[in-house]
């Protein structure tokens, strides 16, 4: 006999965030390995017979966060664990980077952590502008539209969506307090860059492919996680052919840890399918050079190949990754100290690129550099509007989906003030609805101020709900039920005798034919007195009352029917 | 230079060579000649942590609770001490300034050691002034005698780590206690002349299998300490070595590079350090058993209950195994702290009179070390 453990993560933030690979490992109560790492989309969740016994259970996100939970497996027991995300970013718009990556804290505004601040408040707001180039042959850029690309923004982040194809793209940003830089995006068919304020003059670009596997990678190289990168590493091995950035990333790791078995042919096919890629170049050389110092076959051969494919990486462009852009330059120096002669390849490959690792921001992820112009890095930082203004597009007033309008009962000033005007007059009503519908107390306390602080978290996105009255009474629902369920689960599993007991009474039988009104209404079935509550009490219509019990128009008044017929018997 | 020698015997060994650089005779405070545009360079001063880091690291290696897979043959201890901590170790010892020539005839000593046999185990660790051009640099106690040219007196850190794998010990472990932060200096000349204690080559062998490097935060950021305390990074390694790093199997308790590697943002969390401010960067190539426990690690657990609210009502009760008596405490609104023995825990929460909660919740947790967090669930 076994239990089995079923593993489920509620998260928010669309399928994006359900895509987030983590790695779960779970340790028996002598604290040895039950089940080696693995890697599990949140999505997805994970499915893992155990013998009986009590377990804890790690899950490690590619940020360095971990959440750990310990369960106890009985004969035939399904046991499902829920683990809340939704913890780890502050606002949903950047709940994806965050999850990803390690925060990156804001030092002039302690505990905003992957919130960021706002939009709103710094100036950089006002004058911040972007611009697109496009690499081209002979290493030339132009300047290419936002035709096509979407964005959605709010107080606390601009994102846009890229498609780079097979070409190198480079995103830059400037403002009048923001010096210029130059942001290289992968090739890849789908390209997130999330812009978001850090302070009061300055912003943090965070890139990242549409291959969770391969950014939670990076998030794990970044923190030291060497169970979580290995078994992503091992993950994206396996699909090398249909994604070269994923692959490349992949790469990158295994040079790190010396894994030259694992990169086998995987450097070469990188250098030779992807000729677009100066990436696969680099790896290819640098595993060329691990090879030579390790004295697989011939050194001076590996020593030759590492030259022609680091020369041919520099040929190829600047590499995407800041990894790539290290190992590149390093390598081309060691080639440089170690030629007996003039070699004018390597010097010309090292007079390409060392400008660029000169002007490298090296906390970036992908190369990102300060300059005039993409083809010419340079030290000086600029600041302003470029005098060639040409397909220049301000950050905060770019193309994006279109604004609904605002509700007019909802003033547009101040957030704070605004959320607590709500929560003042809003609370209360809440509190009863859900005390009617939990029967509890406390537990209707907690969970209004639950929905509330949800409300506070996607303020800038609810301000501009049609009505976010309903928006947080189908919030606060959502909640409740979660609650009923957890609640029911824990007392099933930890009170049995309790709930025998419970059945051995029928509160009926204690029926007092002098009703109130309200106790005849706690007599109704659940979704009954909850129609009944929200209509007659919150004094929701119908079509409200639909959206918040998310079921038809014509359901509810068929409960509201219903329970008028059940309380005109009660009352009989 | 202070040269512990543990065990000379034959085989392999593992080989530490400590530096802690607190006092800088030419920056801020300092006895010499101070380096003039100082600004350009940080306006760095004095510092009292890395000594005191640099002793915290020799005494943890030394510790009578760690059997050494590969024997501790020898720890080298290089400290500079600052003028307002000139006693760091509190007994008196005097210790050689640790100039650039000083660390470097350490480290080629060092170097010579680890050298000498393939299943040897190189330790090092460096702590001290740190500043970030192209690449990370730590600066010697003596960085400004030269004033024209200060860099030097100071090292290129990535290179010498670099030139590492050339030595034949297989098992490798590099830590750099550092600031990273770039400076007016770096800014215009971010590839300052800082020599590597020693240059990597093309054409070395790569003789490392087994690595642990880790930087003590990341780039551009600062590493932090108190003052006349071991840094926090210190600290956290440390805290690694006594068993927060350890992972269990078969049956004993390991410390591995691949734990400390895999554990070090929270050992840096359970010391009390910013990770936001200043994230440590490990490294590692495979896992490498460093040493056993000769006793099962020590462990916290804290818990409370969930909601907050809930825990100044509950009497809070914790119990390890059935033949132990269980623990109780006070009512208080705060998180209950305690020191445990890794792995089951028996905790409660009960409610006396109290309609909103459950009358008594139980619930097992399995307690890891360093430290374990669990809130009871009393809904």
């Amino acid at each position: 006999m076994s239990g089995r453990l079923d593993l489920t993560f509620s998260y928010q933030g669309g399928p994006d965030a359900g895509r987030l690979p983590v790695v779960v490992d779970v340790v028996g109560a002598s604290l040895e390995a039950a089940v080696k790492p693995r890697l599990v989309q949140l999505a997805k969740g994970w499915r893992q017979d155990l013998e009986p016994g009590t377990y804890l259970v790690r899950v490690r996100f590619p940020s360095g966060e971990e959440i750990r939970q310990t369960c106890t497996v009985r004969d035939g027991d399904h046991i499902p664990i829920s683990v809340d995300v939704r913890g780890l970013a502050g606002r949903e718009s950047l709940e994806r980077s965050v999850a990803l990556r390690p925060v990156e804290d804001d030092e002039t505004t302690p505990g905003t952590k992957g919130a960021g601040t706002s939009f709103s408040a710094p100036q950089i707001a006002r004058d911040v502008w972007v611009r697109r180039w496009r690499g081209e042959a002979s290493r030339e850029w132009k300047q290419i539209d936002f035709d096509g690309i979407t964005a959605s923004r709010d107080d606390y982040a601009v994102r846009y969506r890229f498609a780079s194809g097979q070409q190198s793209n480079v995103l830059q940003l400037g403002g009048r307090s923001i010096a210029w830089r130059f942001v290289t995006l992968p090739a890849a068919p789908v390209v997130d860059v999330t812009v978001s304020p850090r302070g009061e003059n300055d912003l943090s670009v965070e890139v990242t492919t549409d291959s969770a596997e391969a950014e939670a990678l990076l998030g794990y190289l970044r923190t030291g996680a060497v169970e979580g990168a290995d078994v992503t590493a091992e993950s994206l091995l396996r699909q090398k052919r249909r994604d070269p950035i994923a692959a490349a990333i992949g790469g990158y790791y295994l040079l790190r840890t010396a894994n030259l078995d694992r990169l086998s042919a995987w450097g070469r096919n990188l250098s030779q399918w992807f000729p677009w890629l100066p990436d696969g170049a680099v790896i290819n050389g640098w595993q060329h050079i691990q090879l030579g110092r390790k004295h697989r076959g011939d050194p001076d051969r590996h020593f030759g190949a590492a030259r022609r494919q680091l020369i041919l990486a520099a040929q190829r462009g600047v590499p995407i990754y800041t990894e790539g852009l290290r190992l590149l330059v390093d390598g081309l120096r060691l080639l440089r100290e170690d030629a007996e002669a003039e070699d004018a390849e390597l010097d010309a490959a090292l007079t390409f690129i060392e400008p660029f690792t000169m002007a490298a921001d090296w906390l970036a992820a992908t190369v990102t550099y300060s300059g005039a112009d993409p083809a010419e890095p340079g030290l000086r930082l600029r600041y302003g509007i470029p005098e060639d203004r040409e397909r220049l597009v301000p950050l905060r007033a770019g193309p994006a989906a279109p604004r609904r309008p605002r509700a007019s009962e909802v003033p547009d000033n101040d957030s704070d003030a605004t959320l607590e005007a709500l929560y003042r007059e809003l609370g209360p009503d809440l509190v009863r609805y859900l005390r009617r519908m939990l029967q509890h107390n406390g537990l209707a306390e907690d969970i209004s101020q639950e929905a509330f602080l949800i409300l506070s978290r996607k303020w800038a996105e609810v301000r501009n709900h049609p009505n976010p009255r309903a928006w947080l009474y189908t919030v606060a629902r959502h909640l409740a039920i979660d609650t009923l369920r957890e609640r029911s689960r824990e007392y099933l599993r930890l009170e049995p005798l309790a709930q025998a007991a419970a059945k051995g009474g029928d509160p009926s039988d204690s029926y007092d034919i002098r009703l109130t009104v309200r106790e005849a209404i706690g007599k109704l079935p659940a979704r009954q007195r909850e129609a009944v509550w929200l209509f007659y009490f919150e004094r929701f219509k119908q079509n409200e009352i639909a959206a918040i019990m998310q079921v038809q128009r014509g359901t509810v008044g068929a409960l509201l029917s219903q329970a008028r017929d059940r309380l005109a018997e009660l009352a009989a | 230079m202070t040269l512990t020698v543990l065990d000379s015997g034959p085989g392999p060994r593992t080989h530490a060579l400590v530096i802690g650089i607190g006092g800088y005779e030419h920056l801020k405070g300092g006895t010499g000649t101070p380096l003039p545009k100082l600004l350009q360079y940080g306006n760095l001063g004095q510092l009292t942590s890395p000594p005191r880091s640099a002793l915290a690291i020799s005494d943890a290696l030394q510790s009578q609770e760690l059997d050494w897979q590969v024997p501790l043959g020898t720890v080298d201890l290089l400290v500079s001490t600052a003028p307002e901590d000139p006693d760091p170790s509190g007994d008196g010892v005097t210790f050689e300034p640790a100039t650039r020539d000083a660390i470097q005839t350490a480290f080629d000593a060092w170097w010579d050691r680890c050298n000498a046999n393939e299943e040897n185990v190189a330790f090092c660790y460096i702590a001290g002034h740190g500043l970030e051009g192209s690449y990370p640099i730590v600066l010697a106690s003596d960085f400004g005698k030269s004033a024209g040219q200060p860099w030097p007196q100071a090292f290129d850190v990535n290179k010498t780590r670099g030139a590492l794998t050339a030595n034949k010990a297989q098992t490798q472990v590099f830590l750099v206690d550092a600031c990273r932060e770039v400076t007016t200096s770096n800014v215009e000349v971010p590839d300052a002349a800082a020599p590597p204690l020693r240059p990597p080559k093309l054409r070395q062998p790569d003789n490392c299998v087994y690595e642990l490097s880790i930087m003590a935060t990341s780039r551009t950021r600062k590493a932090y300490g108190k003052t006349k305390k071991p840094s926090y990074f210190a600290r956290a390694f440390v805290e690694g070595l006594h068993g927060g790093a350890a992972v269990k199997e078969d049956g004993e308790w390991w410390i591995t590079t691949g734990k400390l590697a895999d554990r070090f943002y929270r050992l840096m969390d359970f010391v009390g350090a910013d990770t936001h401010a200043q994230r440590p960067v490990p490294s590692v190539r495979r896992t490498f058993r460093l040493a056993r426990l000769r006793s099962a690690p020590p462990a916290k657990l804290q818990f409370a209950c969930r909601p907050d609210e809930a825990t100044r009502l509950a009497d809070l009760a914790w119990q390890q195994g059935t033949m132990n008596p269980e623990h109780r405490r006070q009512r208080s609104p705060e998180a209950w702290t305690v020191d445990v023995k890794p792995g089951i825990c028996y905790v409660s929460a009960t409610f006396t009179g109290q309609e909103k909660y459950r009358d008594c919740i139980n619930q097992d947790v399995i307690v890891e070390p360093p430290l374990t967090h669990e809130r009871v669930l009393v809904i």
